[in-house]
């Protein structure tokens, strides 16, 4: 096992599953990619550039999402264990299988949260998607919802 | 990490399935519980084919039986590296009992095959995996098999 991947989507279950990730990387002398897939950039029909404050808010929260995830990134490094992290934009199981494929991942850590009915039937979950199209073990960490 | 199971239903891939099951029970210093569950036995009710009820009962205790008999090779391989190892092969509706078991015997992590079905079947028959991986409340290690 020499590179493991850690789908992050920065809510606070984040430190859990890089928990997970670490112990796996450390007896396996791997490395850690940390993964996060942004949602893609809203198209505007219509317009020819989108309302100037969501495109600014869109921003803004690419630049967080990039902050946290560096520090997490960090918090492996510095504790010894190889780590990048990587934030894509794009549709988000499509981009992360992609991305598993490209660096050759062994190990996929995911998060799996428990939703109600109601919310399967209506949005689905990213989850359930990667679980039916993912070729590499994965390990799902599953946290209880508040 | 003090348990780990394996859901060995002993089909292709159990292999692969025990070999990270010894992998992490290394890394844990964990015990490993061989968990196999069995439908339970038919119900059959037409007197007329009374006869072949019978071949099939005979049939699925000679399965029964292959299958104990390849649950104790297992034990046997994995005892003999230096692993504890326990059996547990009960009856039951598969979903329910495996999670009753995980739950009774205090199971840290369970490793279960992934198997890629077509659309087809995942709409119409659904999967024991879709069913394990929807409800459980531990971390699964879910490994593909082809």
């Amino acid at each position: 096992m020499k590179n493991i991947a850690v789908a992050l989507d920065l809510s606070n279950t984040s430190n859990a599953l890089i928990e997970h990730a670490k112990v796996l990387a450390r007896a396996n002398k791997a490395k850690i990619w940390l993964i996060h897939v942004a949602a893609p950039d809203p198209d505007f029909v219509g317009y020819d550039v989108g309302p100037k404050y969501i495109r600014e808010d869109r921003a803004h929260t690419l630049k967080q999402e990039h902050e946290q995830l560096g520090e997490l990134k960090n918090s492996l490094t510095d504790v010894g264990v190889e780590a990048e992290a990587l934030l894509i934009q794009g549709p988000t199981v499509q981009t992360l299988l992609e991305e598993i494929d490209k660096l050759k991942i062994d190990l996929l850590v995911v998060g799996k949260k428990g939703h109600g009915l109601l919310h399967r039937a209506i949005l689905g979950s990213a989850f359930d998607s990667i679980v039916k199209k993912v070729h590499v073990p994965l390990l799902a960490v599953p946290f209880l919802e508040n | 990490m003090k348990n780990i199971a394996v859901a060995v239903d002993l089909s292709l891939g159990v292999e692969g399935l025990l070999l990270k099951a010894y992998e992490m029970s290394q890394l844990y210093n964990a015990k490993i519980w061989l968990i196999h569950i069995e439908a339970p036995r038919p119900v059959m009710i037409d007197v007329y084919s009374f006869n072949q009820a019978n071949l099939v009962i005979d049939e699925r205790d000679k399965m029964l039986k292959q299958v104990h008999a390849q649950l104790e090779i297992y034990r046997k391989e994995l005892a003999a590296e230096g692993v504890d190892v326990g059996v547990v092969s009960v009856e039951g509706n598969v979903t329910s009992v495996l999670l009753k078991e995980i739950d009774e015997h205090n199971i840290d992590l369970l490793i279960i095959g992934n198997r890629k079905h077509g659309f087809f079947y995942h709409t119409i028959i659904g999967s024991i995996f879709d069913e394990v991986i929807k409800k459980i409340e531990i971390p699964v290690l879910a490994v593909p098999v082809e």
